[in-house]
Formats: structure tokens, sequence, C-alpha cells
């Protein structure tokens, strides 16, 4: 009787351990699928800067989706529109965190409605993974659940600073908007240009953010007859402020930084713009590498409205870099998991943006930018991937 | 100081926009005590509607005139069907300017849902730059102050000369005794929303020109518009077109001489010191009430 027990306990155990799940897997995720959530501004001026980024990764997995997934399973990003206010960046937080049970927030855009979200996302560890945005407070000291690759302004501000330095610009003016953060960003120019010239002269000229009549500033620049111009401000300002300049004959280099390379700032500004130098996170859309290839068809495949554009390239290759940490992560794929996917990433090549490198220590990915110049009416490298904090 | 002259001229052409809107905002004022907050993206959905227009082979000639007919338009149904029916007296002027306010945000989003976000542009009328006083200006800037300046003098002729526009005065002056008179008060309303919106179709046209096609278009004009008004004055016409260049010069002149950071906290400085000493502006009635 007593074996007859300890059998049928035997049996009970044994189909326990049957009947159990093979893995336990975090949010988001089941056999088939892996949710990821996302935010943007698909509404509201900043849509213009939302939608493309949207576009980019809703390509990514699409692609990646036709190919068979990660592992057998799907991707699905759920993405909300935070029209770039803070609190509707919380609440997007909230419904995807508590009501869609994602694994991660991915790519989302938006450097102010994103932070806002963090002590939400924190509370819960909820992984913010990819975002389409930055600043240097994300990353230094590094945080446990954030993680990204976009080489921050501040770095790039830095990088074309050197850049116009080593074209061998010793009056430098820094025109940029008067807020403080487009100011943080600029105070970067300077250190960039004395970096190669040390007797360098910059003068910073603050312009009110929104301006349109860019004539008196021009005027101004006139007197000034700088070499250099460096612009940190809005696409459509730095479009309005080159015309001026064109317009009075002002003879100099014009330089700006990533978030205005785009195919719009040439269709904008025309000739005003020709001769334009920036850096840039991505290899120019219109590249021949396989990758950027590879964008352009997944693009018009799966977000057939967009038209190439830095933007969506931008988060194609971020969304890449999401892909390959939840390869690494193995099974099973909860956000600890992911997180480990994330932190080892060792050069890990997009073919788009820079190589991608994640440690505990490190969790901004990459601090490369790629020198690019406007060419005979289209964006074209003028050198390789550089490191920004360098002296390259 | 040099560049005095230059810097003024620069800010006469950027305040004929300012005067085009302004004097927009004062004509439906007075014809029916309503301050339309809307008329930015009235004016606006008319250039988005020329631009599909000349996207489909239309000269920007004409698309100018279909800017001018389609915000037009815009405001003389708005005027028929949300401000009409609101009635008269002081609720319903604070009603239809919420309805303004309203209806700017419902054909600004309309405007991003049916066209998207990305800017687009226009091609110059007449593309190239004339020195004048020695900056140099883009004809289409100088040829967008001449049209402003000959649409205010063909408003100043037809409100002082024609018998629509002295009835539209009339009308102006006093709703209860015109209708007396057999003046039709709705038909008068309707031609000020046309006359109103259809100069800020032609101001949003000639930023466009200058800028892009962007929903955001008239946003940062039309602030400096309404301050052309309050400095000229709510209930003056040649007020508000005063007001519009002014505010352009003033704008310029703190942008070139002062700060750049600070051009529009300057304006508005002088604009609240001259409010100080005329609260009604240089050329506002001042509002008398018997009580």
């Amino acid at each position: 009787m007593k074996h007859l027990q300890y059998g049928l306990a035997a049996l009970v155990l044994t189909a326990n351990l049957a009947m159990a799940p093979a893995r336990a897997d975090g949010p988001g995720v089941t056999a088939d699928t892996i949710t990821l959530g996302s935010w943007s501004a698909l509404t509201g001026p900043f849509a213009v800067y939302g939608v493309p980024g949207v576009a980019g990764q809703t390509a990514f997995y699409g692609k990646l989706n036709a190919e068979g997934g990660i592992n057998g399973r799907k991707i699905r990003v759920i993405t909300e529109d935070h029209a770039y206010n803070p609190q509707q960046a919380v609440a997007a937080a909230r419904k995807l965190v508590n009501r869609d049970k994602v694994l991660a927030i991915q790519g989302a855009y938006g450097t102010g409605p994103s932070a806002a979200a963090f002590p939400y996302l924190q509370q819960e560890g909820a992984p913010f993974v990819m975002p389409y945005a930055g600043a240097l407070d994300w990353y230094e000291p590094p945080r446990p659940l954030i993680v990204g690759a976009q080489t921050l302004l501040d770095y790039q501000a830095r990088a074309v600073g050197r850049w116009a330095g080593k074209d061998g610009h010793k009056n430098v003016a820094v025109v940029h908007a008067a807020v403080a953060a487009y100011e943080k960003v600029a105070s970067n120019v300077g250190p960039g240009v004395k970096s190669a010239i040390p007797d360098a002269t910059v003068t910073m000229v603050p312009v009110k953010l929104g301006t349109t009549d860019y004539a008196p500033i021009a005027l101004e620049l006139a007197g000034k007859t700088p070499d250099a111009v460096v612009f940190i401000g809005t696409m459509q300002e730095l479009v309005a402020l080159a015309k001026e300049l064109k317009q009075q004959k002002v003879k100099t280099s014009l330089y700006t930084y990533g978030g205005n390379v785009a195919n719009d700032l040439i269709t904008l500004g025309g000739e005003a713009v020709e001769g334009l130098r920036s850096v840039s996170l991505t290899l120019p859309v219109n590249s021949d590498a396989p990758a950027v290839a590879a964008y352009r068809e997944a693009l018009a495949k799966f977000a057939p409205n967009e038209k190439p554009d830095y933007g969506s390239l931008l988060t194609y290759a971020l969304a890449m870099v999401t892909a390959e940490a939840i390869r690494n992560a193995g099974e099973p794929l909860t956000r600890e998991s992911l997180m480990t996917g994330f932190n080892t990433l060792k050069d890990f090549d997009t073919g788009i943006i820079g190589k991608v490198t994640v440690t505990p220590e490190r969790h901004l990915g990459t601090t490369e930018v790629i020198p690019v110049e406007i060419k005979g009416g289209q964006w074209a490298t003028a050198g390789t991937f550089v490191d920004a904090l360098s002296n390259w | 100081m040099h560049d005095l002259l230059p810097v003024i001229a620069a800010g006469i052409v950027s305040g004929s926009a300012y005067a085009l809107l302004a004097l927009g905002i004062v004509i439906i004022f007075r014809s029916t005590d309503t301050v339309n907050f809307a008329i930015g993206d009235m004016a606006t959905l008319g250039v988005y509607i020329a631009v599909t227009a000349i996207g489909f082979g239309v000269p920007v000639a004409g698309g100018l005139l279909i800017a001018i007919v389609v915000a037009g338009g815009t405001g003389v149904l708005t005027e028929r069907f949300l401000i009409r029916p609101l009635g008269a007296g002081h609720k319903s002027l604070f009603i239809a300017l919420v309805v303004t306010i309203g209806l700017g945000l419902v054909i600004h989003a309309a405007l991003g849902a049916i066209w998207g976000h990305r800017p687009t542009t226009i091609p110059a009328i007449i593309p190239g730059t004339a020195s004048v006083f020695g900056v140099a200006l883009t004809w289409n800037k100088i040829v967008a102050t001449g049209i402003a300046l000959a649409a205010m003098a063909l408003v100043a002729w037809f409100f002082r000369f024609t018998p629509m526009g002295v009835a539209m005065r009339a009308s102006a002056e006093d709703h209860f005794a015109a209708r007396i008179v057999g003046i039709n008060p709705g038909r008068i309303a309707a031609i000020a929303w046309f006359l109103g919106c259809g100069l800020a179709a032609i101001a949003a046209f000639f930023l466009a020109m200058d800028t892009s096609v962007n929903a955001n278009l008239t946003l940062a004009a039309l602030f400096r518009a309404f301050a052309g008004v309050f400095l000229g004055g709510l209930t003056s016409m040649p007020g508000a077109a005063i007001g519009g260049f002014a505010i352009g010069i003033l704008d310029n002149l703190a942008g070139r001489y002062l700060s750049a950071n600070y051009r529009d906290t300057i304006v508005f400085a002088v604009i609240v010191a001259v409010l100080f000493v005329r609260p009604s502006g240089f050329l506002g009635a001042g509002r008398k009430e018997r009580v």
C-alpha cells in the first residue's frame, strides 16, 4: 500500500512537471508573439518627425516578420500618440505597460515626453530601449533599464564644431535657438572648434525659437563676417537663415547637426542650402550600402506612404539593434534577459548607423557620426563614421 | 546703425503680412463683433487647396485666387452656420470667440490628417532678388508688399466710396439702425467675412512662398498681426494696417539692434507702453457707454 502511495505521488509529480511551462517568459511574450510598446508624435507640429520615425520601425518589423520573426515569434509593436505632450506620454506608458503588458518600450520618440514617463517605467521595471530621442542624463550615469544608440545632440554639436575648426574656420558664429535644451547643445560647438584651432573665436548668437523672419539676424551676421556659421535649431529656421544669408550675399560656410539632416531641408532650402555640411547619424538614404537598400525596399513595402528619409532610416536601424538584443537574450525572454541581450552587444553593425557596443557601464551604444554635405541637391558622405567625442 | 534703412525696409516687407492679417481681423470684428481666431487656419486651408491645384497644373497666380476664394468661402460658411445662430449680445460674443478657437483647432488637425505633416513649397511668382536701400529682398516679398498695399487701398476705396462699403460701415456703427434703413446685416456679414479671410489668404500665400506650406504657416504671423491690431486699434482699419507694418519694423529693429532672442518681448513692451497711454490704440475709437 505504501509503495502504491509513493508510486502515485511520483506519477502526479511527473505529470505536473510535464504540464508545467517549459519557460517563464516575461510580459508581452507568448509562444508566437513578442509585443513591444512605443510612442511618438503622430499629430501636432512634431508629427513631421514622429510619423516617419514610426514608419521606420514598421518597415523593419514588417520585413523581420515576413522573414519568420525571431525564434519563431513575430514582433508586434503597439504605438501610442503623445502629440509631444509629456502628460500624454505618461498616459501612453501606463496603457502600454499596465493594459497591453508589453515587454519593453522601443523606438519611442521625443526626449521631453519620454523623460516624463521614466518614473512610471522604473516603478514597473519596464525597459526603455533604442529611443528616437536622448539626453546626457539618460546615460550618464547609466540607468539599468534605459539603453539607446542615438548619438547625443551634445556630441553631434561638438563633432560639427570640430569639423568647422578642421576646415580652418577661425571665426565661427553659433546661431542657436534660445531655449535651455538648444543652448546646452550649442555650448558644445565652441569646445569642438577649439579642439582643432585653440585660438579660434566662437560667438554665440541666440535667436528666439520659432523665428520666421531671419533678415535682422542675417544683417547682423553680415556685419560680423564669420568664416563659418553653425546652426543649432529647427530645420525650418535653418532654411530661413540659409535663404537670408544667400539673399544678403553673406559669404560664409554653413554647418548644422543631425537633427536637420533630412530631404525636406533640400526641398525647402533649394540652392540656399547647397554646400551645407552636417554630421549625420546614418548613411545617406540614397546610399548603395546593402542595409540602406534593404531599408528602402522594406519601407516601400510596409510603410508605402513614407518616402525614404533620415528619420525613418534611423528608427529602422534602432529597431534592428533591438531585434539583435532579443536574439541575444535567448530563452526564456524576459525583461531581465532582454537587458542582458543589450548588454552583450559588441560592435554590432547595422550597416546604417555607427557600430553599437553596450555594456552594463555604457548604455549609450554609439557615439559615432558621419560627416555629410549637400552636393548637387543631394546629401552625400564626406568621410566615414567617426567617434564624435574623439579628435577625429 | 549704418544699416538702419535696410532693416526698416526688411521690416516693412515682413509687416505686409501682419498688416493684411490685421486688416482681415478688423474687418470681421467691425461687421460682426467677432474676433476670428480661426482666420489663420482658414487662410492656411486655402493655401493647401491652392497647392493641390497647382500640383494639377494650375498656374501659381491662379493658385493665389483659389486660396482667396477657399478662405473667403470658409469664412462665409463659418459666419452663416456657426456665428450667426449664436445671435447678438455680450454672451454670444464670448461664445463666438470660443467657437472660432475651436474651429481653428479642427482645421489645423484636418490639415495634418489630409495633407500630412511634412512641409512643402510653392514656387515664387517672380524668382530672384532686388536691392532696396541696400538690403536684398526677394521679388516675392516685394510683390507681396505691393499686393498688400494695393489690397489695403482697394479695401479703403470699397468702404469709403461704394454703396455696399458705406452700408457695411453703417452696419458696423449701429446694427439696429442699419436694419431700419433697409441694410441686410446677413449680407454685410457674409461680405465682411469673405473679405477678411480672403485678405488673410493673400498673406498666408506669400508667407508660404517665402517659407514653406505647413499647418503652422500663419502661427507666428497671426501673433504679430494681433499685436498690430491692438497697436493700431481694434476698430480702425487704417490703424490695423499701420499697426501691422509698425510691428514688422519694430520686430526687425529689435532683432537687429537689441536682441534676436528678446525681439518679441521688446515689441510687446512697446505695445504695452502705447496702450498704457492710448488704451484704444493709435487710431481706435474709445468706447463710451451710458450707464
